[in-house]
Formats: structure tokens, sequence, C-alpha cells
């Protein structure tokens, strides 16, 4: 068991080192600013080590020559600023399916902003029993404990409040215009780059706890994807060219939707409406909507203050509360 | 359909001249016929008014009660109801079994179906221990808040 004040001097020797493969500091400046000696510096060196962090010491410096593309609890914790989202992290390097796990834990008395987040899923799911193909270490595969007090009607609001939190940071960490395809895809460049899965344990009257489950294409390449979804899926690296610390992009997603979610809790899903339809594919477009057994065919016209789409029909006005939606 | 949907239909074709209607709502349709006696639409028409879904031309030609087997003792029957608006679903996936079946014995806590609103899933679980008497909502359809989903006898 690593000790808590090892942990934070390790944070802080890996922000020492520039917290990018090729930075550095003098070994003596290291020492002096957190008050160590050779031996322990070296002991903080060999734990990054553990981390996916490799730092080699040649004439006094010491150097960060590779950062592991991990998702562990101390990368994670390397980049988090938030005050409830996070604060207890549950990370596997393989599991069958993060919301199943993070299900299971919310059970057990979990509590809200728990995050259980795997490095490779064998089991991940879709929506309806679809299966999400996550293969190891390119995604970010994670899911999320809340335990709003709201009605169970109000809960499906936090679906699109996930994509709105998601297309944000997205576009504000990798200068990539994300979108929203209704009610919770997120796509870049008309592809799909990221799916949500949203579970609700309630009574009829109260919530007892929701699992959101995000999984994110970060860092494949084309060949990454099983050939039949190379038309449809994208990742992060595949629209920008360049890799990502996931463990950076899944803090960055913490902060921004804890932030939202904050507001959620006082006023509900109407006061994002605006800015998700600012951001919604498919706005205007003609398509078709398959809502269990019903198609519907029309033209999309926004959505409701409760988050439900809207679309011009031949009979009228149609509103949906789900469904999936193709462009006709 | 709810039964209260049911019942207003029926008492429309008794007290009126027609001798059949058919009505459509989101839940479903249904045709209900009025057999005339002797060509007279007299009282107590109401053993000889026939309800069955509508479109299914082998349903049967009579029944003795005007509701599609009602069960026993509904009163003493307690509905699992839809906590909140969204699109219900029998199975967990469009290939999988359903969850429950009528005449199934469901234990507390027991997943019985799922609501989705919104890409959010919902599980509903039985809160008593009973046998599935009716299924009044259709896999696939969208149901309201406070809907009932199952009717169950508790046990």
């Amino acid at each position: 068991m690593i000790r808590k004040d090892q942990l934070e001097l390790a944070d802080r020797f890996l922000t020492l080192l520039g917290d990018r493969i090729g930075g550095g500091v003098a070994l003596e400046q290291a020492e002096r600013q957190l008050s160590v000696s050779t031996p322990q510096l070296r002991q903080l060196a060999e734990l990054l080590g553990g981390w996916g962090y490799k730092v080699r010491e040649s004439g006094g410096q010491l150097k960060l020559v590779e950062v592991g593309n991990f998702v562990n609890d101390f990368a994670i914790r390397h980049y988090l600023s938030t005050k409830v989202f996070g604060q207890k992290i549950h990370s596997y390097q393989s599991i069958g399916s993060t919301n199943t796990t993070a299900w299971q834990l919310a059970e057990e008395r979990a509590v809200e902003g728990t995050v259980v987040v795997a490095d490779r899923q064998t089991a991940g799911r879709g929506r309806l029993g679809r299966s999400w193909h996550s293969p190891p270490r390119v995604g970010l595969w994670f899911s999320l404990v809340l335990r709003p007090e709201i009605p169970p009607s109000e809960a499906s609001g936090l679906s699109l409040l996930t994509a709105l939190a998601l297309a944000q940071s997205i576009q504000s960490h990798c200068r990539m215009e994300a979108k929203i395809k209704w009610p919770n895809d997120c796509q870049i460049a008309g592809k799909k780059a990221a799916g949500i899965l949203t579970e609700l344990s309630s009574e009829l009257d109260r919530v007892n706890f929701i699992i959101v489950g995000v999984g994110l294409n970060v860092n494949q390449t084309k060949s990454d994807f099983p050939r039949p979804l190379r038309s449809k899926a994208t990742s992060l690296a595949i629209e920008t060219k360049q890799k990502w610390q996931r463990a950076e992009i899944l803090a960055l997603f913490l902060k921004e939707f804890e932030h939202f979610y904050l507001q959620f809790k006082k006023s509900g899903i109407a006061p994002f409406i605006q800015e998700i339809e600012r951001r919604m594919a498919l706005l205007g477009q003609k398509v078709t909507l398959a809502a269990g057994k019903d198609i519907i065919a029309g033209k999309v016209a926004g959505l409701a203050p409760d988050g439900a789409l809207l679309l011009e029909t031949k009979s009228g006005d149609y509103r949906a509360i789900s469904g999936e939606v193709s462009v006709l | 359909m709810r039964e209260k949907v049911i019942r207003r239909l029926i008492k429309i074709v008794e007290e009126s001249n027609i001798e059949s209607l058919e009505y459509k709502n989101w839940a479903g349709s249904i045709r209900i016929i009025k057999k005339l006696a002797n060509g007279s639409n007299g009282a107590g028409a109401a053993n000889n008014l026939t309800t069955y879904p509508a479109g299914q031309p082998g349903a049967p030609a009579s029944v003795s009660s005007p509701f599609v087997s009602a069960p026993p003792a509904e009163d003493k029957l307690v509905p699992i109801k839809s906590p909140m608006v969204g699109t219900f679903y029998r199975a967990p996936a469009p290939d999988a079994k359903p969850y429950v079946e009528v005449g199934d014995v469901v234990e507390p806590g027991q997943v019985v179906c799922i609501i989705e609103a919104m890409k959010l899933m919902n599980e509903i679980e039985s809160e008593v221990k009973g046998k599935i008497v009716k299924i009044p909502a259709e896999s696939g359809k969208p149901v309201e808040f406070g809907q009932a989903l199952f009717l169950i006898e508790p046990l």
C-alpha cells in the first residue's frame, strides 16, 4: 500500500518534470522543492515508473523519457480539479463492463461521483444489449455514479447533459468541433466518437442512483476498428492526427460535467437546451426516427424544454422521447 | 389500452345506433361489434358485444363477458407503474426473451421490464412477490407516467 503523502510527492515530482516526454528538472532542485533525499527521490521515480512514467537520471539531471498512457488512479488525479466527481476512483486493467461494476458498487452505497474506469472492457455494453467495441489502452471507458435528489421523470435530462459535457470538453481540449446526435451520441466530422449509456435505479417517485457510462474513442487508428464500423466510427486521434492523454481527457470531462451537474440539480435540463441545440447534428435535416415499433419520418425542428426531440412530420409536430435517428 | 377507455367505448356503442366501432390510440387498437338480435338493438346488449383487437379476423365471434379475459378479482391486483414517460421494453434486447410472461411468479426486486427515455434505461423491479396476471402495456410502445405496466396477484 502506497502512503498518501508519497502519492502527493510523486504527483508534485511529475509536475516538476514538466509532465511530458523530454521534460526535466535538476536533481538538486527536485530534492530541494520536494524536501526529500536522493534515495527518497529515486523511490519516487520508481513509483512513477510503475504508473508508466519513466524517469532517467544523467549528470545531475532528471528527464521524463516515457509517459505511459494509463488511466489509473494516479494519472487521473494528476489532472483532476473537481470537488465531487472522481474523488473516488476504481481503475481496472480489464473489466467486463464499467457500468456493471459501477452498478454493483452503487448498490453497495458507493458515493456520488465515484468513477469506474478500465483500460479494456471485455463485455462493453451499448443500448438494448448491443455490444460496444472497446479494445485495450486506446479508448476511454468509464462510468460515473450519481445520486441526484430528483424524480425519475427528470433523470433522462442527464443523458443529454453528459453528451453536452463530453462535446464541450472534446472541443475545448482537442480544438475540434464535436456535435451531439440526439439524444447522446458524440460525433466528430459526422462519425461517432463516443457513446453514452445511462442506467437508472429508481422508485416510483425517487432516484436511487444513476450510472452514466461513457465510451470515448481516443487513440484508435482506423485499423483498430472492425471493418464494418470504419465508415461510421472515428477517434480523436484519427480526426486530429495526434495521440491524447486519456487520463487528462477524463479529468477535463469530469470537471466540465460536474460544473453542469450542479446547475442541473437546481434547475433541470431546460437551461442547457439552447446550447445542446446549437451543437446538434442533423438540425433541419430530414430523418427517420425508429422508436420501439414505430417509425416516424420528419424534419428535425429542435428540442423541447425537457430535451425531447421535435420533428415536423406530414401529420403535424411529433415529440420523441426515445428512439434512434437516421438520416433519410 | 386502459380498461376505462374500453368500458367507455362499449358504452358508446351500446347507447347508440351504430353496429361497430373501431378505435385506435397510442396503446393499440380495438374493434367493438354489436350483434343485433332479430334486427333490434334492445337493452341488455352488453352480452351481445364482442371486443377484440382490430385487424384480427380470427378473433372469437363472441365471448360471454364484454371484456377480453377479465382476470379474477381485479381489485386485489397490484399494478407495477411506470415511474416516467418513455418506451416500454419487455426484454433486455430486441432478440432476447422477455423478462417475465403472464403466469410467471416474480420476487421483490426482480427486474420485469425496461423503460427508456433519451437512452436512459430504467430497469423496473417488482416491489411485491406475486403472479403476473396481465401485461397491459405493449413492448416497444410509449408509456405514460404512472401507467400500469403489469398487474400482479400478490402471493
